[in-house]
Order: structure tokens, then sequence, then C-alpha cells
């Protein structure tokens, strides 16, 4: 029902308009995200790669998990190179060039 | 580049292989204060030792809090170092610090790091051992009843408050007043304590001032104390979570002489400090406050690491270990949180009192309100026998002093009794750094009780004291070797002190 869903929205962001939380607004959309993919039974997968990725490969990526996931890619530079991905905060696979270095100089 | 590094490099990247491969971790989600919480690691364990990856390398942390979605953790590296969003590690380690032998005439923090500026500790790293921080106390048939004594050389304790190797041992009172000074003489007097086996003794300084640490090391290190000596420094300006961590620390290296046969004595000044470290931590680690805003678990913080102190049994190798640690009360209020809490779970108190330390008693021990439950115990029978009678004595002084103000009205019997408990305070009196081998001290109480200091002027005890322990060494050497060697005052050797002592009494020190 979009005009349903139009009207939460609507309520929503006044409501935090109203708490003088709109600069938040990104993070309680993303606390809410996490949320409600808990509440589906999916899994919050968060993808960095050192580069941005290309559409392509972002839809290959994706296409590698359930439906019910929420996949969340980001750039980060400190990886140098490859790409780490994050299972609801609590296991990783990390294939980065960083870790490599990392390793090869303990 | 120069070639050859080139080459090693290339050598070390050849031989390189990995593989990625899933693994848990943690991710901090907020920090500052010195402590931080990560979500994920939910098979953490509780006291576990973590590690967050930063930018400046591996950060060691302490897991405090378990709760639903995250980890309260202490940091205890650099704290600056850690940002929101960096990963963390578990080590599968409870937090432990490295023991040795080569501990003795160092400073170390309550990691075990140098703090003396003097490198490395271990030269040969085999030779440390791994003790945990935390570590659950002897059991009851491990144990066994204080026996031997661990003797302070202060005469008034000695004699009145007598503390048993393996005892616990509270010494209270306001600031200024002599708490440190009466630990620091009982780590000089094990330099010449002949009773038992060298007490190894491990010095606690807890919040304390660096200038404060600095002097003990000279002192230690000038009396030739330093090498049966470890001191543990959490200073004022580190952070509270090594404040928190540094009695644990004095206690595992003491456990480690224990552990070996030896005797130890760890001193733990203050654990006020320390309640107070522990209450910061766990107000920012957002535990629900109880009394003056102590988290709930601070009984149980003291007596669990209280409860290490131990006398072990024979099959369990009999090294013991002392505990004695400082409280300081405000402004003489006994009764407050802390210091309730830690007389309730130590062997006794050494109770010291401003108003006598005003007075010039120093040490300003309150014999009335200090005790020692299990040390009478382990007194060596000669101290016992001199001590009762000298209890006795002060107990009387103590209650005809009010009429001193009165006595010219006052009958023969009471003015006789002031005369000699006032003689009997006075020799208590001791200076700083000055301790006395129990020997000694038995025969100065010996010669007191039996009435040979009444006739002397009060500002003579001093000096009769000194001489008269210069004639005995001198002439009856063999009496005081007799003594100290068997612990006891036989019949016969009592005939010929007390003929020596009369001599001494009459015929020198009168003349």
């Amino acid at each position: 029902m979009p005009g349903k869903q139009e009207e939460i929205s609507k309520r929503f962001l006044e409501t935090v308009r109203k708490n003088g939380d709109l600069k938040s607004a990104g993070k309680i959309l993303k606390a809410l995200g996490v949320f409600l993919t808990g509440e589906r039974g999916g899994r919050v997968i968060s993808v960095e790669s050192a580069r941005g990725m290309q559409d392509a490969t972002r839809a290959k990526f994706s296409e590698r998990f359930q439906k019910e996931d929420l996949v969340e890619f980001s750039v980060n530079p400190a990886l140098i190179a490859g790409a780490r991905v994050t299972v609801n905060n609590s296991r990783e696979l990390d294939f980065s060039f960083k870790r490599k270095l990392n390793k090869l100089f303990k | 580049m120069s070639y050859e590094i080139i080459e090693k490099l290339k050598k070390e990247i050849a031989g390189f292989k990995d593989e990625a491969e899933f693994r848990d971790v943690g991710i901090v989600t907020e920090t500052g204060d010195g402590i931080a919480k990560i979500s994920g690691l939910t098979n953490a364990l509780s006291q576990e030792l973590l590690y967050i990856e930063s930018a400046h390398g591996e950060v060691p942390v302490l897991a405090a809090n378990l709760e639903d979605n995250s980890i309260g953790v202490i940091l205890l590296g650099d704290a600056v170092a850690v940002k929101v969003g960096d990963r963390a590690r578990k080590s599968g380690k409870i937090l432990s610090i490295k023991v040795g032998q080569e501990l003795l005439g160092r400073v170390v923090d309550s990691l075990g790091r140098p703090a003396d500026g003097k490198g490395v500790i271990f030269r040969n790293p085999e030779s440390a051992k791994d003790y945990f921080l935390e570590r659950a106390a002897p059991s009851v048939i491990e144990r066994q009843s204080v026996d031997t004594p661990l003797h302070t050389g202060i005469k008034a304790i000695d004699a009145m408050i007598p503390i048993g190797r393996g005892q616990r041992e509270l010494i209270l009172g306001d600031r200024q007043i002599g708490k440190t000074a009466i630990a620091l003489d009982t780590i000089l007097n094990q330099k010449s304590d002949k009773t038992g086996r060298q007490v190894i003794c491990i010095y606690v300084a807890v919040g304390q001032k660096n200038s404060k640490v600095a002097q003990v090391l000279k002192l230690l290190e000038e009396e030739g104390a330093s090498k049966y000596t470890v001191i543990v420094s959490a200073p004022a300006s580190s952070p509270a979570a090594l404040q928190y961590l540094a009695p644990f620390a004095g206690c595992a290296i003491g456990e480690y002489f224990m552990d070996k046969g030896e005797d130890a004595l760890v001193i733990y000044d203050d654990l006020s400090k320390h309640a107070i470290a522990y209450r910061e931590l766990s107000l920012l680690l957002r535990r629900p406050p109880g009394r003056e805003a102590y988290p709930g678990d601070i009984f149980y913080l003291h007596s669990r690491l209280l409860e290490r102190a131990a006398k072990l049994r024979k099959e369990q190798g009999g090294g013991s270990l002392t505990a004695l640690p400082i409280i300081e009360t405000q402004l003489g209020d006994v009764s407050a949180y802390i210091p309730t809490n830690v007389i309730s779970i130590t062997d006794g108190q050494i109770y010291l009192e401003p108003k006598l330390f005003y007075q010039g008693v120093r040490p300003a021990v309150n014999v009335g309100l200090s005790v020692s439950r299990v040390g009478s115990k382990a007194q060596t029978k000669a101290m016992k026998k001199v001590a009762g009678k000298l209890r006795l004595e002060l107990a009387q002084f103590r209650e005809l002093e009010a009429f001193v103000k009165f006595a010219s009205d006052l009958d023969e019997n009471t003015k006789q009794k002031i005369q000699r408990g006032a003689r009997l305070a006075e020799m208590l009196k001791q200076e700083d750094r000055a301790p006395m081998e129990f020997y000694k001290a038995v025969l100065i109480i010996y010669a007191a009780i039996s009435g040979f200091l009444d006739g002397i002027k009060l500002s003579d005890v001093k000096k009769y004291e000194r001489e008269l322990l210069e004639y005995l060494g001198k002439l009856h050497k063999t009496l005081l070797i007799e003594i100290e060697k068997t612990g006891d005052i036989s019949g016969k050797t009592e005939a010929a002190l007390k003929t020596a002592i009369q001599d001494f009494t009459g015929n020198i020190f009168n003349k």
C-alpha cells in the first residue's frame, strides 16, 4: 500500500525532526534496516573494498547472499587492495592486501 | 634500497602462503576514558584478554562487561589509538604476567613491563613463568594455620599485634600518619630477621605519586633491601585500568614465590585508591552504583584479592603469602564503607591514631583498637612471655591516664602504675627506618616490665635502651644469641638476663 507507506515515512521524519535528530536520520534508518533484517531472519553483510566497486561486481556479490540479507557496500582505502566481508558484525572474511601485509611482517 | 634487502624481502614473500578464512571479530562501537564497547565476539569470556587492531598496532583490552549485544572492555594499552570501527579479536587467554626470580630488585607496572629504565627483565625468557592476575585462592585443604612470625621490627606491633606468615593484617589511618612507614620498616626488617626463611617482599603502589615510588625505591636500595623486593607501580598518572590491576599483579608475583615454597609479603599501598580506581571504571562501564557510588562487587574485589594470602601446608610446598593492605581513612572515620569492608576481610588491623601521632607517639599505633586475630599463634615464646604483661600494664595505664593531672592526690600504687605505663609508652616509641630485631625488642620489653625503667627519667628511656643493648651485645652476647636462635627465654637464661640488666642499671647506667 504505497499511500500508507508514504504516510508512515512522513510521520517518521516528522518525529525525527521534532526530536532534533535530523542529522542522525541516516544512522537511524541504517539501524532500522538492521533491525528489520534481523526480524526477517536475514543477516547484515558489510562489504568493504579498497576502491569503489562497479555495479556489476556489486550485483555479483549480492547474488551470493540470501534474499533476506541486507548487503551494504562501502569504500575503505585503508585496506590498500582487495575487500573484506563482515557478517552480522561478528564473522569476517578478509582478503585485503592490508591483512596479507600484516601477516607477512608480524 | 640495497640489493641484499630486496633479495631478503623477495625470499620472505616467496615463502609466504596465505588463505583468507572466516574468523570471529568484534567491532569497536564506542571508545573513550579508557574503556570501549565492542559489538560482536559473542563467545568472548569474562576477564578474557582481547586485542583491538588499531591503526597503530594491536591494543590489549580486558573483557569486563558481557552484555546482550556488546562487550564493555577496559583498555590496557594506548587508548588514543583505538577508533570506532576498529576490529577486535579474541586471544583465548586470561590476563597474566611474567614472573620469575629476575623480578627481584625491579620496578614493574601492572602488566609486568619494566618501569625503572633498567631494560629487559627476563634475559632468559625461559626462566619466566606466566601467572594469572586473577586466580582462585588456595582451598581449605591446601592451607594450614599460621605458625611462623613475620617480624615487622616495630616493638609495639611485634609484641602486641603480632603478624604471622600467611596472615592478612590491615594498616589503617589518616593521611600522613605513618602507614607506609610501617610497611617499609617491615620490608627493611626482613634483611636482618633470622626467624625463618628470607621473606620476599612485594610493594604495590596504587595511585601514589611517582615521587613517592622513587623515594621508596631509593630507600630500599640504600638499605640493601631491594635485592629481595619487587615494586609494582601504578602511579596516580597511570590509567584507572592499571591501578585496578596492580594489586592483582603484585599478588600473582607473591603467589609465584609462595608456590616455590618460599615466604612472600605483599603490601597493597593503598586499597582506598584501588577502590576509587575500580569505582571509576565501573561507572564508565555503566555498572549500577551502590553505596558511595561504589559498584556492588567492591567487597568481592577486595575479598578475592586478600583471600589469596595463605599459609600452605607442607604437602603444598609450605610457602606463604602474607598481605598487608593499607587503607586511608578520612578524619579517622573507620566506619566508612571501604575501611569496614577490609576490616571484616582481614585477620586484624593496626590502627594509627592522629591524636597519638601529634602527641609524639610514633608509630602512632592505637593498641586498644588494633588487633591481630591469628598472629599470636605464630609469636615466638620469648615475645609471648613478655608481651602478655606489657599489654596488661599498658591497658591499666590507659585507664589511669586520665588521672595523671591529679597526680598529687593519688595513692602510691596508682602513681607507680602511671609512672611505669608512661615509661612503657616511651619505650615503645620508635623512629622510622630503624626496625629492631625481635630478640632485642624482647630484652627491652623484659627490662621495662620487670621494673628496671621505673627509676629512670622519662627523657632517658631511649638512652637507656640504646646503652643496655650495647652493653648486653658486648658482654652477654651468648644470651642474645640464645634468645635469637631458640626464640625462647629459658629459666636459666632469664636468671642470667635479670642479673645482667640489674648490673647494668645499678652499676653502669645510674652511676
